[in-house]
Formats: structure tokens, sequence, C-alpha cells
């Protein structure tokens, strides 16, 4: 019991001192100007723009189904579908946009960084670059943490327009709410501190994403099946790291203000 | 000049490395050969600061690369070409871009015609230049360990470190393998690690062979002195005899 417990307090202190010293290097690369533009505008591209469909449905029908769901219930207890707008709104701008974006871009991209920074290190790539003059870190983290942390709070911004706009879609067609009154709900109820409040969230959410995956792919051992695991763990890692750490920064910006 | 100090490596329980020490001089070329997992890639890792070492010191030339700083071990590393095991070659880039890939950090002079330097170094290691645009994934495990190498000489270092280069490949193509270390020897003076247990590989290439056992360096000698040898574990080594003081675990079947 003893020694398990001191095992997992080892493991934890090993991964903090990794992912500090990673973060060290990045950060002293990103001062110093040590970014190869090229290989960071190929990761912009795609983990952003080639992320962008599944997002953009994702958070279509999710704006769509909150609009559905809220409206029937309003119209049990009141009658009528109001606040709709509000709901789906302020739902989506504070939770569910940063949520849903950072899971699936956790899923699409943190795999796929964890897959490739793995692979690399088992086949000695990553050797082969100290060997070439090149320090990995600068060269595979830093353009995938600048594109993750760029792209996932633009993401988020988009993919909350997108939802509201498919909220609205089952709002006018389906519950027969009247287009001024939709938006109006949006504008009184969704104000900037809100749209803000997920932002600034995104932003953590892209970089809780970029240091696991980059983690777990520098650190994997053990052929193939060493990349397997790492690249489940990293996603795995980085969902329950976002749901826990999303309670926690939720209440930080409320209790400075930003979106309460 | 190479010099290698009482060094031990241990990962987790596992003690691969236990004060291994070894001098390699200038122009000459070493093989170190061993079973398998008995440290030789381990071995050098550390020499060229992949690894570094629970106890021991490495000195290349004046430079304790054992202790020297990101900056300072960039200077020592850049002399180094390293002939990895598998090749090693980034799957993301073509051939050309793989050769000429340390051209840039290494030697920016070099860099502005490195187009030329490539072709260069692909016919030096007998490849058509034009397998320059293919992908790693199009060529053979010949061709790889070839533009593996072309990518390890392409800056020009002092000191080259060959991790099994002919393991894996056909009698015929490791032969090719032997010849173009041979020639680069000639050619470019340098000075090499091999680390193989490809005995045919060792006598042709080495100058000297050392065999490492058990964590340590048991023998050292040239390839003459090693196949006349009457050390059991030598001899056991290069007649490849399960019979000796080498006990390999074997699980029975029932």
């Amino acid at each position: 019991m003893v020694a398990a417990i001191g095992k997992i307090v080892l493991d934890a202190s090993e991964a903090l001192g990794g992912v500090a010293k990673m973060w060290r290097e990045t950060l002293g690369a990103l001062m110093k100007g040590q970014w190869v533009p090229k290989l960071t505008i190929a990761q912009v591209m795609e983990i952003g723009v080639r992320s962008f469909p599944v997002v953009g449905l994702t958070s279509l029908f999710t704006g769509m189904v909150l609009a559905f769901q809220s409206g029937f219930s309003f119209i049990k207890v009141f009658n009528e579908p109001i606040y709709v707008g509000s709901v789906v709104g302020l739902s989506l701008v504070k939770e569910l946009g940063p949520v849903l974006t950072s899971m699936v871009i956790a899923g699409r991209v943190g795999a796929a960084i964890a897959a490739e920074i793995g692979t690399m290190n088992v086949t000695e790539q990553l050797d082969a670059l100290y060997t070439l003059g090149t320090n990995p870190v600068r060269y595979l983290a830093v353009p995938r943490y600048i594109a993750v942390m760029v792209m996932v709070p633009i993401l988020t911004a988009l993919s909350d327009m997108i939802g509201i706009w498919g909220g609205y879609v089952v709002a006018n067609l389906q519950l027969k709410i009247p287009a001024s009154v939709y938006w109006e709900e949006v504008k009184t109820f969704v104000d900037m501190g809100d749209v803000n409040h997920g932002l600034i969230k995104a932003f953590f959410f892209g970089l809780i994403i970029v240091t696991t995956s980059c983690y777990k792919g520098f650190k994997c051992q053990g052929g193939a099946e060493g990349v397997g695991k790492a690249t489940t763990s990293a996603v795995v890692v980085s969902m329950v790291l976002i749901l826990v750490g999303d309670y926690f920064l939720s209440s930080l910006l409320v209790s400075l203000g930003i979106g309460g | 000049m190479i010099r290698i100090i009482g060094l031990e490596k241990s990962f987790g329980k596992n003690k691969v490395l236990r004060g291994v020490d070894l001098e390699i001089k200038t122009g000459e070329t070493i093989t170190v050969m061993g079973g398998s997992g008995a440290g030789k890639s381990v071995l050098i890792k550390h020499v060229v600061g992949l690894l570094k070492p629970d106890k021991g010191r490495i000195f290349v030339d004046d430079a304790e690369v054992t202790k020297l700083e990101e900056e300072k071990l960039f200077q020592v590393q850049k002399r180094f070409g390293y002939l990895f095991q598998g090749g090693a070659l980034f799957d993301s880039l073509t051939v050309a871009e793989n050769v000429g890939f340390g051209l840039f950090n290494l030697r920016p002079d070099l860099a502005k015609h490195w187009k030329d330097v490539v072709s260069e170094k692909l016919m030096l290691v007998g490849l058509d230049p034009q397998v320059g645009d293919l992908k790693p994934a199009e060529l053979s495990g010949g061709m790889k360990k070839r533009v593996g190498l072309a990518r390890a000489i392409a800056y020009e270092p002092d000191y080259i470190l060959y991790d099994e280069p002919t393991t894996g490949l056909d009698p015929i193509m490791s032969d090719v393998i032997n010849e173009l270390i041979l020639a680069l020897q000639k050619k470019l003076k340098v000075t090499s690690i091999v680390v193989t247990h490809d005995l045919k590989s060792a006598y042709k290439v080495s100058n000297r062979i050392a065999m490492i056992y058990e964590g340590r360096i048991v023998t050292v000698g040239n390839p003459e002195q090693i196949q006349k040898t009457s050390d059991p574990l030598v001899k056991q080594f290069i007649t490849g005899s399960s019979e000796g003081p080498i006990k390999m675990k074997v699980k029975e079947y029932e």
C-alpha cells in the first residue's frame, strides 16, 4: 500500500518535472524567437483549419439540440418556449463551446501529436534530431504549442457562433420563435465577459492538450505498443484534465469577475 | 581522441554499463562487439551526449562531454556523425531533405548549396541523386542505411558512430556497407566507433575490436588477436557457441 502510494507520488513528481522542463525549453525558444515559421504554419493548418469541419458540425448540432431540449422543456413549464436564445447562448459561450471544441481537438489533434512524436521517439528520430544539432522540443513542440494555443480559442469562437446559429434554426423553424426574439435574448444575456470567460478557458484547455500529448510522445517507450499506449493516455488524460480543470478555471474566472 | 573512463549506467534495476573503460585514438576505427542487450548502443549514445551516465567520464579531445551544458555540448555534437540502427530517417521529409538536414545548423557555409552537397553525398554512398526526391517509406532497408550514412557524413564530421550498420541486411548489402565504411575511412580520415555483433563486418572494417560483456570491456585487440584469442568469453562469442561462460537464458518448452 505504502509502496503503491510512493510510486504514484514518484510518477507524478517525475511527470511534473518533465512538464516543467518542457515548458522552460518551449518558453525559452519562444522568447528567443527560435521557432520555425514553415513548421508552425503547417501545424496551424493541420490543427486549426483541418479540425474546423468536425468542430463546426459538433457545435452546430449541439446548438440545435440545446434549443430543441430547452424549448420543449420551457413549453412544458411555461406553456411557451421562452429564454431559448439565452440558454443556447450562455451554455455555448461559457461551457459547451470551449469544452466540446477542446474535446474534439484532444481526440483529433492530441492523439496525432502523441502518436507522431511517440513514433519518432521509438524509431530514434528524436535522437537523430539531437545529433543533427536540433533540439526536439524546439523543432517539434514549439510549433505545436503555438498552433494549439492560438487555434483552440479561435475554433471555440467559431464554434460559439455556429452553435448559436444552429440553435436559431431550430428555435425559428421548429419552435416558431421569431428571429428578433431569439437574437434579442442572446444579446441581452450574453455579454463580452461571458465570451472572454469561454475563450480564456479554451486557451488553457489548449495548453492542457498540447502539454499532455507532447509529454506523452516524448516519454513514449516500447515500440508500437508503447506508441498505442501513449496515444490513448494522451487523449484520456487531456479529457479528464479539461473536465476537472473546467470547474476550477470557471470558479477562478467568476471570482475575478470575468463572466460571473 | 575519445576517452571513456569508468562509465556506469542503469535503467531502473537493470545495470547496463558497470564501469566501461575505453580509448579510441584519432583516425582509428574501433568496433565494440557483444551480445544483444550488452549495452553497445547505450555506450555510443553516451559518447555523443544522448544519454547522461550515472557515473564516469567521457572526453572528446579535451572536452568532457559528460559535464557540458547544452550549448557547449552542441559544439562537440556537431563533430559527430551518427548512423542509427534503423536509419532513423525523418518520415515527413524527402531523402534529400533528410541528408541536408544537419547542414543548416551545423555547416551554414555548406547550406547555401545544400542540394549539391546532398547529391555528392548520395553518390558517395552509391545512390543515384534522383533518390533524393523519394520519401523514406519508399526505400529498402539497405537504401535507408545508405541514406542514413549520407546524412551522417553530409556535414563532414570528425567522428562517425555506427550503430549496427549491417544488421538486418543480406550478406551482399552488408559487404557493400562495409566497403562504404572503409572508403569513408580512407577518404574522410574520420575516427569511428562501430557497434555490431556481425563478426565479418568487425574483422573487415576495424583497426581494433573491443568486446563488451556484463557492462564491462573484457578484451581489446586487433582483428588477428581477436580471432586467435584463447579468452573463453571471446572465443565463445566469435565461434557462436551456446556452450561456455556466456549463459543465455532460454525458457524450455515443457
